[in-house]
């Protein structure tokens, strides 16, 4: 029976083509529209570390010295406070960084050309704690020394993709030797680094221990907050230059409030000190909590995500009107069908398998539509172009919505169709 | 009031033309009610067609209420059968989205008349074949017979000078149909010229005059001798065929 | 036109034409909110910056190597490329900077008299000052000015490593805030003695216009490792021989540089908006979209009730409606329900506009915005109308007395 169906319906297809090609193409316009914008606002809101993202927390403190506190979440810590999370040995993991950028080349090389860098200045944790997948050799041990790990796409640019262990790094006029390559990472968003409106940013090029990058006096390239003037970030360490951020790995709840305590007793006695001017708040935020905080979902998209639900509406309501005078100018054969005992149930399963099959056909069209869609949102908006990816789950999410919409669409006109009375079409 | 000389109608499709109506002669007099009988396929429908402006024809002339219709544009045809001729259909055509009122009211507004005007002759158009107090009904609120009456109220708002009735008894049932052509025979009484498509011979029976198609022509008259070749070569003004047949 | 028994008989099919109204009204709503936003994105784009912004150009450059560590290496190629910038035909002034006007955030710096400290408890916005780096051509190369006193010179800048009092330059607006409509010349606040005050420019767009607060340092040569513009004010009608020569300028005087961006203020303050744009583009995109599904709609709706009506056409035909009564009719049709949308649509709009606004900022629609947006959707109906209309208008009378 099916098979029968599948050719009644495309005998139909056949039967008015312009008026079915008009439906896919409302369908799969609409469908496709909305699976681009989901698929955007997927990307943003997505668990960038899902099987681990309930024990990895952003710390925040207020140890901010000064009368008027900067503005929450006080994600920026200052070199003291940090040294104090990454001295603790509660948390199984912990990473201290800032986001800097260099120039870098093959020292070996003949060339001159050198290639802008985002760098990652990091405790060592950095890599366990957001398990950065090695491609070859490992991470650095220690928070100093001249070593670094570089990224996929850096060891491309520079070293053709090969295996560059051992090889040295001219950064800035300082040699420094690579002990680590990352394989291809992305991370959406890049739920380490996701302020400054840096949540959609790549992964980073080169990632140098903290202290040799404090030595070095690369600058901070993200936010920096300070109640003092101070010569270069060499100087930091004993200021109130505030421009470290923390994650800790807390497996427990019971590590969670030992951490906590940890964290408000350090407060504590700085308070006691009278260095700590404002009510103690610490704060921990596990991965998602800390992505909700920062409302990293870009509200443009979302606006117009909005809109293009309206109008994957108005695409329905145009197909089932076309569908409704599809189903009308057939009347006669339905009429004809009952009258040689095709019961509703026959009719209607038919009329589903043709709609269902318009739908898979339409799912077709919209992938490759929202494919396209996101093409050109990029366009449009340029700063999401990381984000514009078509994971398997939105394609499967596109077939779907096809499917419902296309029967959801022709559902009113079956049953209208279904209605005709026997003899008024046969007379 | 309606002249036709040698009037043709040819239907074409690729292999073969048929003559639906072949030289058809026919005058009719102002205040005549003249029945049309034949057998089915015989070009009655088509004569009715021809002389109700609805369709054209490809060879003869044909002179309505003075006028020659040969070679009018179709704004023109439609002003005539507004103003000139008022239909009553075998199945009432009535529109049934639209009221009693409306359906009645509908001609009326190509016409171009006012509020007030349309009022007044729609209801006074119900009021003759007494559904006045169903004006605000829809078609199918009335029994076929009502609904007939309303289609002949129709066409009697607009003030014909003839009434094209195509077997306007052909779905009713005899003790409706004989009301109908009561109601048509008491109008005709008061002066409208009727012509009636009719396939029942007690119908033809009782008005002024009978006509017979058979293959698209003329093959019988009653009371009526039929109008001279001559006479018909004579008449190439409209206004002297008027004179030929209501002298 | 019967306009009530064409109402009624719209009220009889009201699944199709509900899901038309429908369509017209999201439409219309669409339209409407596309309308503000592309209006708004051209409102912010057409702001005064208080800048020539067309005359002057920006070089976005930062040393690759490490040899500009040393600093007065450093000093002494920006001042090199500073003179042979100005020496390129068509340039009137240059000046270097760590950052430019029209950005958000930025290098910030509260700010207040000395004698009045708690002015920024007052005032939030004075916590949050631009602070830019300057030297003695910046107000030429920007082309501000002056209100009261005198821009930076070489006697504002004071040996590196110094701590002496600085010298400092301020906005208009930012005097207000702190001195009303007093003299500021000479006032002691905690970055420094005012000595001048310019013009407003448009430093942050996304603060208030009377909130365009800023300070300027002469300690540009000092932190010369910050400064990353050049800025070059050009003479009228030489820009585009200007442009195309400054890479190849600095590149001569060393070569060892990443020369990002090359661009004039009027650029700049157009990527400002850039996403505003693109999203108000993308609007326009999906209005384009939308319009052209509800004009199918409006002909397939027209062709279905026709299909249906066809004897009722030829009825009227019979009883004395001319070819152009039929047209009027299937089109005075069309315009019953666009009507209808509209002023659905009307609501949609507020809805819409409503929820838009929970995530972006936009104006409430006006009733300009209706009028035009209603003509769209009326025109769009009519042309999509016209075929199926036209074709009923060529429906024979004869049908009229065919037993279908």
């Amino acid at each position: 029976m099916l098979s029968y169906n599948l050719k009644l319906a495309l005998q139909s297809f056949k039967r008015a083509p312009s008026l079915y090609f008009l439906v896919l193409l409302t369908l799969s316009i609409g469908v496709g529209l909305l699976c681009a914008n989901l698929a955007l606002v997927s990307s943003m809101a997505g668990d960038p570390i899902a099987e681990k993202s309930d024990t990895l927390f952003h710390v925040s403190m207020n140890t901010w010295p000064g009368e008027q506190p900067p503005a929450e979440p006080f994600h920026l810590l200052r070199y003291r406070d940090a040294m104090q999370i990454s001295n603790s040995n509660i948390a199984k993991h912990s990473a201290i960084f800032y986001a800097s950028g260099v120039y870098a080349r093959d020292a070996q090389a003949t060339s001159l050309k050198r290639f802008d860098s985002n760098v990652r200045a990091t405790t060592p944790g950095f890599f366990a704690l957001t398990k950065a997948p090695f491609a070859h050799g490992s991470a650095f041990a220690k928070s100093s020394g001249m070593e670094v790990v570089i990224g996929d796409e850096l060891n491309k640019k520079i070293f053709a993709g090969s295996n560059s262990v051992g090889k040295t790094l001219e950064l800035d006029g300082e040699l420094l030797t690579i002990v680590g390559v990352l394989k291809p990472w992305f991370l959406r968003p890049l739920f380490y680094h996701a302020t400054e409106g840096r949540a959609f940013n790549l992964t980073d090029d080169i990632y140098v221990p903290l202290e040799t990058a404090i030595d070095l006096g690369w600058s901070n390239h993200a936010r920096t907050s300070s109640t003092v003037s101070y010569k270069g970030i060499e100087f930091s360490r004993d200021r109130n230059v505030f421009y470290l951020q923390a994650w800790v790995q807390l497996e427990n709840s019971a590590e969670q409030q030992a951490f906590q305590s940890y964290l408000d007793g350090y407060s504590q006695t700085l308070q006691d000190a009278g260095e700590h001017p404002h009510a103690i708040r610490n704060e921990l935020r596990d991965v998602n909590a800390w992505l909700a905080q920062l409302k990293i979902v870009d509200q443009k998209v979302l606006a117009f995500t909005l809109a293009s639900v309206l109008f994957l509406c108005v695409c329905v309501f145009n197909a089932s009107s076309l569908l409704l005078s599809r189903f009308h100018s057939a009347k006669f054969e339905v009429g004809l069908r009952r009258a040689i005992g095709a019961s509703n149930k026959h009719l209607l399963l038919q009329g589903l398998t043709e709609s269902a099959l318009l739908g898979l056909i339409a799912g077709v069209f919209s992938l490759l539509l929202s494919w396209l869609f996101l093409k050109l949102s990029t366009e449009f908006l340029p700063d999401l172009a990381n984000l514009a990816v078509l994971e398997p789950k939105l394609l499967l999410l596109g077939m779907v919505l096809a499917l419902c919409t296309a029967i959801s669409s022709a559902l009113y006109p079956l049953y209208r169709a279904n209605r005709y009375t026997i003899s008024a079409e046969l007379k | 009031m309606l002249i036709m000389n040698n009037v043709s109608r040819i239907y074409r499709n690729d292999t073969i033309q048929t003559h639906a109506l072949r030289d058809f002669s026919l005058a009719v007099k102002s205040g005549e009610f003249v029945a049309v009988t034949g057998p089915s396929g015989s070009g009655k429908s088509t004569f009715l067609n021809v002389a109700g402006l609805l369709d054209n024809f490809d060879q003869g002339e044909y002179t309505l209420d003075g006028v020659s219709v040969h070679g009018l544009k179709d704004d023109e045809l439609s002003k005539l059968r507004n103003e000139k001729i008022g239909f009553i259909f075998q199945n009432y055509n009535l529109i049934p989205d639209y009221s009693i009122f409306d359906n009645v009211d509908m001609p009326l507004r190509y016409r171009g008349f006012n509020n007030a005007e349309r009022k007044r002759r729609v209801e006074q158009a119900l009021e003759k074949v007494g559904l006045a107090s169903r004006a605000s009904y829809l078609p199918s609120q009335l029994s076929g017979g009502q609904q007939q009456r309303v289609a002949i109220a129709r066409a009697l708002a607009g003030e014909p000078k003839i009434l094209l009735a195509d077997e306007p008894t052909g779905n009713l049932d005899s003790l409706m149909a004989r009301q109908v052509m009561e109601l048509l025979h008491n109008l005709n009484k008061e002066g409208t010229t009727i012509i009636m498509v009719t396939h029942d011979p007690d119908q033809a029976k009782e008005v002024s005059r009978n006509v017979q198609i058979i293959d698209g022509e003329i093959s019988d008259f009653r009371i009526y001798a039929p109008l001279q070749q001559q006479d018909a070569e004579q008449t190439l003004t409209p206004a002297k065929q008027m004179e030929v047949v209501d002298a | 036109m019967n306009l009530k028994a064409l109402l009624k008989s719209l009220l009889l099919r009201k699944f199709t034409t509900g899901l038309l109204v429908l369509q017209l009204a999201i439409t219309l709503g669409l339209l409407v909110n596309s309308a503000i936003l592309a209006l708004d994105t051209r409102e912010k784009t057409s702001i005064s910056t208080g800048l020539e912004q067309d005359n002057i150009l920006i070089v976005a450059t930062h040393p690759t190597s490490g040899s500009y560590r040393d600093l007065d290496y450093h000093r002494a190629i920006a001042t090199e490329d500073m003179v042979k910038l100005a020496q390129l035909p068509g340039v009137n002034s240059v000046s270097v900077t760590n950052q430019l006007p029209i950005r958000s955030r930025g290098m910030l710096s509260t700010i207040y008299d000395l004698d009045n400290p708690e002015q920024v408890k007052t005032d939030k916005y004075l916590q949050n000052v631009k602070y830019t780096l300057a030297e003695k051509g910046m107000a030429d190369a920007f082309g501000f000015s002056l209100m009261e006193g005198r821009f930076l010179n070489d006697s504002d800048q004071l040996d590196f490593g110094s701590e002496e009092k600085r010298n400092i330059v301020i906005t208009e607006s930012l005097k207000r805030a702190l001195y009303g409509d007093n003299s500021a010349i000479g006032k002691e606040t905690n970055n420094g003695r005012i000595v001048g005050v310019i013009n407003d420019v448009l430093l942050d767009p996304t603060i208030p216009q009377d909130k365009q607060y800023g300070l300027f340092v002469n300690t540009m040569m000092e932190y010369i490792f910050v400064g990353r513009f050049y800025v070059l004010n050009v003479e009228p009608g030489q820009m585009a021989s200007v442009r195309s020569q400054v890479s190849d300028t600095i590149l001569a005087v060393q070569a060892e540089r990443d020369i990002f961006d090359v661009f004039t203020m009027a650029e700049h303050l157009k990527s400002f908006y850039r996403d505003d744009q693109g999203l108000a583009d993308l609007f326009m995109l999906l209005c384009a979209l939308m319009l052209f599904v509800t004009a199918i709609s409006s002909y397939a709706y027209s062709q279905f009730h026709i299909s249906r009506q066809k004897k009722f056409i030829g009825i009227r035909r019979a009883l004395g409606a001319r070819k152009k009564d039929i047209l009027l009719y299937v089109l005075t049709e069309n315009w019953l329900v666009s009507a209808i949308g509209c002023m659905l649509g009307i609501v949609v709009a507020f809805g819409f506009n409503i929820l838009l606004s929970q995530h972006i900022v936009l104006s409430k629609p006006d009733i300009m915005l209706f009028l035009l947006t209603v003509a769209i959707i009326f025109i769009s109906g009519t042309i999509a109308t016209w075929i199926p209309a036209n074709n009923t208008s060529k429906i024979a009378p004869v049908i009229a007395t065919k037993t279908v």
